[in-house]
Order: structure tokens, then sequence, then C-alpha cells
């Protein structure tokens, strides 16, 4: 759901966007003077960020910073790449934690370390993590988006269900639903895309990729993740899910007509939602995500960070932008707000000057929505992390994906089949891995 | 970026130009000067060449050659990666990819149904607008030629908003009725597609044809008359013999283009996921590798397979039906 939202426009536009790659992505890198102002180029997509920069600008006449607007997706990703590559690259870029794996793994970022060493109190520990895979940091946190259970309140009333504490109670509210009309579903799982399994075994506490020394120790089939299949099973064989791509032109309808009554979801996506539940406004409350048993707190969370290039010939002064972005008040208060900026939840240790607004108030009108995304925030689960071939496990996981949502193929057998095809796949490139 | 100009390719490729181009340095022969001719006419290739080294030639090459690379890391597998010569590595992986021959065994039976169709429809379009009055021949020719005109990914999402299980107005109305049409059953995908790919492809076909229709002298028409033949007689026995040349000429190119088969596909899997998969057709594969796995070596190798099979299968398909013409 995180990835794909983007990737319904990016699907189609991709193609045409492949001309455009022709004619050149324009743009620079950061020229190094002795002396005097430096500038530095920077490829973002998020609402705000521009005016963020001209912000940055007028207090900073020695760092001068030259925003471009682009669009983030996995076609998009690959442009931006072709560009480093060619030297026609932004000195700094926004990209998400699973994309910043690929950079780093194509050798198009550069190792910050010991400039961001400085700002690492300042930020959550798996937001950290997520922009420092194999533990060297490429990139500063700009925004979380961490994973909570939105639920249509008029509807869980109607239908006599509670929401669910767990996982074991949300499958049950399911057969309940079902035995009142076998159409209604619980969820919705788009088939192009599997991060709401990924987001089970995040929050199982499960790792695909545990890096163990200089290597990688692969385990798709650990307890954790086997626990996460267990549980995806049942959602399938008992029919609680829809599968609508969001692709789809009628997918809000999936949820808006009542077909679909609930979700996991994330602080970005509510701006959308927002504005595309005609009928369902008002009707919608949040809690935190069902857990694998009772009392447990754990759940997932995307992260988008600015990592800066290579390329760049100023990395300090990148650094220093880009912990400004993601760390001070006046910016990250302003990319919070789902008016001026994109309801961009901050990844920082202490968010709550910046999150009263971040849930929209017409949609969801309880009191305490900022209190459950807020608490959500601290609860991810610390053990996941992104392996070097992160986009390449993702494609393949998708090819199998649909044939799991329709029970053509059992979840375990899918989870087999990517341990022996990642292990493969690394071990095709030189990566140091052992199968675990 | 290849989609695009698959479409337009009949009217710019350079196979269409190359035939020309060995016949020039003939126009420009005079009497007493074959060298000066011959000077003359290769200036007049250099535009060509030129333009045929740089999109061409070097692209291919380039890809041929990047095929026999990989990408090599150690380690955790961050930083910068050493490509590495691996000789036909990669085509020894493809010639094992067994998802990659069912794709390209998918289309290629698909096509076998579906150029059939599309050009026996496009010809009796044809036919049938020969037949007719001038401005009526306008009218149909531009209502034929529009789906054509329209840009692939535009009629794919025309028709994505078509077949949508969510919101498809075919399937809203039928349900009036208590039906509710499976647009991407085992069998109904490929209805689905076949029904996309007709209405894009027919105009264009149809005009080739009628084009090629304009050409055959009307006497023979005539004298046919005058022996007695009856028009569905002249259509049967003189029409579509000479046709034949243009025929081939479409039934080629739709060969080629049945094979590279990506965008219609690649747009309605968004509603049909149930059965196109990601890598229904080998172009949707080498696209993945490209540009979500950024596995360019290996996408370079499968565009050199996909290219040597397609050249190969048109070129069995030119011989088999340029016999014909012979026999």
């Amino acid at each position: 759901m995180r990835t794909t939202l983007k990737g319904r426009a990016g699907a189609v536009v991709s193609i045409c966007a492949l001309a455009a790659a022709l004619a050149g992505c324009g743009g620079g890198s950061g020229s190094a003077k002795a002396d005097g102002p430096v500038t530095l180029t920077f490829w973002g997509e998020a609402e705000g960020l521009s005016k963020q920069t001209a912000a940055w600008n007028a207090a900073h006449p020695d760092i001068q910073v030259k925003f471009t607007k682009v669009t983030l997706g996995y076609p998009d990703y690959q442009k931006i790449a072709a560009a480093v590559k060619a030297g026609n690259g932004p000195c700094v870029g926004q990209t998400d934690a699973e994309h910043l794996v690929t950079f780093a793994s194509q050798g198009l970022v550069q190792d910050i370390t010991k400039y961001a060493g400085k700002y690492q109190n300042l930020f959550t520990a798996p937001a950290w993590k997520a922009m420092s895979p194999g533990g060297t940091t490429y990139a500063l946190p700009l925004s979380a988006s961490p994973n909570f259970f939105a639920y249509r309140t008029d509807l869980y009333k109607k239908y006599g269900l509670t929401p669910p504490k767990t996982w074991d109670e949300f499958i049950a509210g399911g057969k309940k639903l079902r035995a009142a009309d076998p159409k209604l579903k619980m969820m919705n799982y788009a088939p192009e895309d599997p991060s709401g399994f990924v987001g089970l075994v995040w929050e199982a506490g499960g790792n695909w990729y545990k890096q163990s020394g200089n290597g990688w120790q692969v385990t798709f089939t650990s307890p954790e993740s086997l626990k996460a299949a267990n549980v995806l099973q049942q959602f399938v064989d008992g029919k609680l899910l829809s599968s609508v791509s969001y692709s789809d032109p009628g997918v809000w309808k999936t949820w808006d007509d009542g077909g679909t009554l609930s979700m996991t979801t994330s602080t970005w996506q509510l701006p959308i939602y927002a504005k595309s539940f005609p009928k369902s406004d008002g009707k919608w409350a949040i809690t935190t995500v069902p857990q694998y048993a009772a009392g447990e707190s754990s759940t997932d969370s995307g992260y988008r960070g600015v990592t800066v290039y290579k390329g760049c010939k100023d990395p300090q002064q990148a650094v220093k932008f880009a912990a400004w972005l993601g760390g001070d008040k006046a910016p990250v208060g302003a990319l919070a707000d789902p008016n001026s900026g994109s309801g961009l939840f901050p990844a920082l240790k202490d968010v709550t000057p910046y999150v009263a607004d971040v849930a929209p108030k017409k949609m969801i009108p309880q009191s305490d929505a900022a209190q459950v995304i807020t608490t959500a925030a601290g609860q991810v689960n610390a053990a996941w992390e992104f392996g070097p071939d992160y986009a390449t496990m993702y494609q393949k996981m998708q090819t199998y994906w649909p044939k799991v949502l329709s029970g053509q193929l059992k979840v375990t057998d899918m989870l087999n089949e990517m341990q022996r095809f990642v292990v493969g796949d690394l071990k095709s490139q030189g990566i140091n891995v052992v199968a675990g | 970026m290849a989609i695009e100009a698959d479409r337009r390719r009949p009217v710019t490729t350079p196979e269409a130009a190359r035939g020309a181009a060995p016949r020039a340095p003939r126009f420009g022969r005079r009497p007493g000067s074959p060298r000066t001719g011959a000077t003359k006419g290769l200036l007049f290739s250099v535009p060509y060449i030129v333009g045929f080294l740089a999109v061409y030639v070097i692209p291919v090459g380039y890809t041929i050659v990047r095929g026999l690379y990989r990408q090599q890391r150690s380690g955790l597998g961050f930083g910068p990666a050493r490509s590495v010569f691996v000789g036909l590595g990669n085509f020894v992986k493809i010639f094992h990819d067994g998802l990659f021959w069912t794709g390209l065994l998918r289309v290629a039976l698909f096509g076998a149904v579906e150029i059939p169709i599309m050009l026996g429809l496009a010809l009796l379009l044809a036919l049938l607008l020969d037949g007719i009055t001038a401005r009526a021949v306008r009218l149909f020719r531009v209502g034929y030629l529009i789906p054509y005109v329209v840009p692939s990914v535009v009629a794919a999402l025309i028709w994505l908003y078509l077949y949508s299980p969510e919101v498809s107005p075919i399937n809203s109305t039928a349900r009036h009725v208590g039906v509710t049409i499976d647009f991407f059953g085992p069998v109904t995908t490929y209805l689905t597609l076949g029904n996309v790919l007709v209405w894009e492809q027919i105009g264009f076909n149809m005009i080739l044809i009628y084009s090629a229709l304009q050409a055959i002298p009307r006497e023979l028409y005539e004298a046919a008359r005058i022996d007695g033949a009856s028009e569905r007689r002249i259509a049967w026995s003189i029409k579509i013999p000479n046709l034949r040349p243009v025929l081939v000429f479409t039934g080629m190119f739709s060969v080629i283009n049945a094979l590279q088969l990506l965008t219609e596909p690649f747009v309605l899997r968004l509603v049909g996921w149930k059965s196109i998969s990601k890598d229904f057709t080998p172009m949707q594969m080498i696209y993945n590798a490209a540009s979500a796995e950024g596995n360019y070596e290996y996408a370079a190798a499968m565009s050199t397979v996909l290219a040597v099979v397609t050249g190969i299968l048109a070129f069995v398909f030119y011989r088999l039906t340029n016999r014909k013409v012979t026999a």
C-alpha cells in the first residue's frame, strides 16, 4: 500500500517517462568552490519541499539549494540512477528506505556517516537504521509512515464488531462479517502490492535480510515470518480480503461504498482518503494495528530520507541541509501539516509539537487520533532491515502475490520460493550470503 | 521507449528504407560518368547511413555487448559494483528461464490467432471500402484510422476503464440482466486483449490494404466483368491475389508487433492481475528487469534473444507466405 498508491499513476506514466528520460534529465551536481557560496541541487517529490527550500535559501546565503520536483516510483528511481551514473544527477535527493538500498547497492550514494553521526540522536532508532543499510549511513531521515489500523465506525457497529486487538480477533470478526453478508470484507490487499504482508512480517519481528558480519543471513522462513504467513493464509482461506488494485479507477469505492470495512494504513495516505471517501467522511476511526498476542505492541513503518548522491562535491553542506529539512522545527512542522506540506510524519524521537493536525479531522473525528499515530510511531519493530537486492526481491514477490491472494499458492510455498530465489540472486552477484 | 516506435515502424522502419538504399546510385548515374554517379549516390545515402548507424547499429551493438556482462558486488553488496565479463552467462540463464520461454510461446500462440482475425477483418473492410462511393470512403477511412492514431497507452487506459471489475460500464449494464462478465478469466483474458489489439491495429492495416487495392489496374475488373464475373468473384480471384504482397508485408509486421507485445498487457494487468501476470510477455520481463530491478545486463541479453527469435519467425513467415506468390 505504501509504495503503490504512487505506483498507480506511476505505472502508466512510466512508459511515457521513458521517452522523457531520453530527452535528458537536466540538473547538475554540486559545484565545489574553495571559498564563497556553494549551490546544491535537490530532487524531491513531497508537497511543500519547494517552499521549505526557499526558506532555507533565505537563511543560508552560503549554501544555496536548487529544488526540482520529481516523481518517485520504481521507474523514476531508475531514471535518477541513470542520471547519477551519467554525472547529471542531483546532489541531494528524497528517497524511500527500500530504494536507498538499491542506490547503495549500485554505489550511487555517498557514505555520509562522519558528517551525519552527530544528528543520530534526533531521530528514532528504526528510522536511522533504515537510512543506514549495512551500518553505513547514506541518508538522513525525512519522515516516517507508521502503520496503524483504520475502520468504519458505522459498519463495525452495524455488524457488532469491535476493533480487533489481535489478528485472531480480526479473523473471528471477519468470519462473523461473512456470516452476515459473504460479500463484505475486512481489509483490502491489492494484487500488485505485497507490502501488507511485509508489514505483517515486520510486526512479527521478522527480518528477511539479517546482517551477520560481512554478509547476509536470508531468513524468509524464520519462525516470525511463518507466524505472519499463518495469519495471511487464514485471511485468504477465510475469504476475508478484497483484492482491488490501486490502479483500478474504482478502488476508493471499495471502502467508501462499505464493501471493505477496515484497513492498515499510514499517515501519508490519510489526505488521499480524506479526498476520496465522500460518502464515508467522518465515519472512520483509527487504532493501533492488531497484534499477534494480546498485550504486545509492535508495528511497521515506511521511512523516507534525504540522501547524498555520488558526484556531490559538497557532502558536508548537503548533510547540513538534509538534517535541517528532517530535523528542524520550522520545516518539520510545515511538512507535517497536511495543508501546507503533505502530512509527512516526522521521523524524530519527539514528535509532540507536530502531530496535532496530522489526521484529517473531517474523515477521522476522534479526538485522540494524533495520539494513536504517535503511539504507533513509537512501537515500530527495530528488527527489520532492507537487503541489497530488495528491489529485485520485491519484483519477484509481486509475481507470486496474486496467486497467493487467489489461494492458488500457499504463503509458505511463496516464502520457500523467495528464500531460494534471494539466496541465489545474492550469490550470483558475489554477495556473501548464508541461508538461515 | 520502443512502444510508440513499434507502432509506427511500418512507415519509418530502417528495413523498409534499406530496400531503397542500394538502388540510389542508379538514379544518379549519367552516361559517361559512372564514378560521379556513384559518389553522388553515396552522398545522397549519407544521411540515412549516419542515422542508421546512430539509432540502429550502435544501440544494437551496445545491447549485445552489455548482455555479455554482469554486475558483481562483494561483502554486503553496498558500494560501487564491478562490471564483469561473463561471456554467454546471461544467455545460458535465459535458456533455463522457463518464464521467458513461456511468455514467448504465449505471445506467439496468441499472435497466431489474433493476426489472421485482425488481417482478415482489415481485408474485408478494405474490400467493402473499395466498393463504395468516394465520399463515404473518406468518412470510413478516417473513422477506422482513429484508433491507430490514439497512442496505445491511452487506448489501453480507455479499455481499462471499460474492463475494470469495479467501474466497468459494460458490467454495470450487464448486471441488470443478472450477468457479470469476467473479462480476465483463463480464456476471456485473450479475447479481452485481442479485442483491444484488433481495435488498435485494424484501421492502419486496412488503409495499407486499401491503398494497394487502388494500385490494381481497373482494366482487370472491366475485363472480368465482360467475361461475366460477379463482384464477389472479382474480389476473390483478382483483388485478393493482387493483394498478396501487402498482406505479406502487414502480416510480417504484425508478427513482429505481436512478439514485442508490451503496452496493452502492461496497462490492462492493473485491473486484470488475476490472469495477466507481471511476466506475461517477454517485453514485460525485459521492462521489469531494466526499470524495476536495474538489471540492465539481463534485460539487454533478453532483448537480444527476443530480437533474434523475432527475426527468425519474421523470416520464416516471409519465406512461407512469399513462396505462395510465385507458386
